[in-house]
């Protein structure tokens, strides 16, 4: 039995060490919880499941920003083409709490005056 | 390579998952259960392998095990593959997925050698041959599994 037990052991450190590294990309974790304002022209667009991403160039400044999954932008009113390379955009939303990273989470976007709200429910 | 995900991502299966709700939604919860059905029993089989439950005999808990495991194995990767054509070029191209490929591929290769050597006799190795089978077949399909939830966490 004593084999056994330190297999166990062998087991359970691989399982701890393999959570250290979890660095959140879903959900709103790794965003600072204050909303921020970007505003560009997509560079290029990657829609669709599990979630969309646009490259924005603000003024120089390349920011990844991350969009809803279809039925989210679709909710928001959004139609297929909206997002798309050349659109100048406007983004209200949370950054990741390592501003470096230059990365932001839209909660809502606006494309000329129009406003299209991905998530009601947060401010 | 290029070519090849660029053509399993704008095939029309590609993109109808892709812009679903419910039907990625769902594959991705087959994928879930088909992994949660194959590291739930294989475990069951490598914790006998290393020495516990030393009453239950070997033989007879592999005739069920295997099967059990295998089937899920199939599962988790058909549904796998529907998840990945969508975004093919970019999942190819994350360091993550690349280590999980790999570790499905030792996995596998480890359980074939095994059964081929045993069938499902497994008995017919010595004690420490089955734990050392045991201990290698934990951690490597733990691995899989892990190196492909963190995916989501660490590339994107």
């Amino acid at each position: 039995m004593q084999r056994s037990i330190w297999s166990l052991l062998v087991v359970g450190a691989l399982m701890l060490g393999s959570v250290g590294a979890a660095m959140a990309h879903h959900g709103w974790r790794w965003t600072t919880g204050g909303n921020i304002e970007v505003t560009g022209i997509i560079t290029a667009a990657q829609l669709g499941n599990p979630h969309g991403v646009l490259t924005v160039d603000a003024e120089g400044e390349v920011w990844r920003v991350e969009v809803g999954q279809p039925w989210r932008n679709e909710r928001a009113g959004l139609k297929d083409g909206d997002l798309k390379k050349g659109v100048e955009i406007r983004i209200i939303g949370e950054p990741s709490a390592d501003i470096k990273d230059k990365r932001v989470k839209a909660e809502r976007l606006y494309l000329g005056d129009k406003e299209y709200t991905l998530y009601p429910e947060r401010d | 390579m290029a070519a090849v995900w660029s053509a399993l991502q704008t095939s029309d299966l590609a993109v109808w998952i892709n812009l679903s709700r419910w039907l990625y939604a769902g594959i991705a919860t087959a994928h879930v259960l088909a992994i949660a059905l194959l590291i739930g029993s294989i475990l069951i089989l490598d914790l006998r392998l290393v020495g516990f439950a030393a009453w239950l005999d070997t033989t007879p808990l592999a005739r069920l095990v295997v099967p059990v495991a295998g089937t899920a194995l199939g599962c988790a990767i058909v549904s796998g593959f529907l998840l990945f054509i969508g975004r093919a070029a970019q999942y190819a191209g994350f360091g993550l997925f690349q280590l999980k490929i790999a570790l499905i591929a030792a996995a596998l290769a480890t359980t074939l050698t095994v059964h081929r050597r045993y069938g499902l006799r497994l008995e017919r190795a010595t004690a420490r041959q089955r734990a050392r089978i045991g201990i290698a077949s934990i951690c490597l399909w733990l691995a899989v599994a892990v190196s492909g939830r963190m995916i989501a966490f660490v590339h994107g």
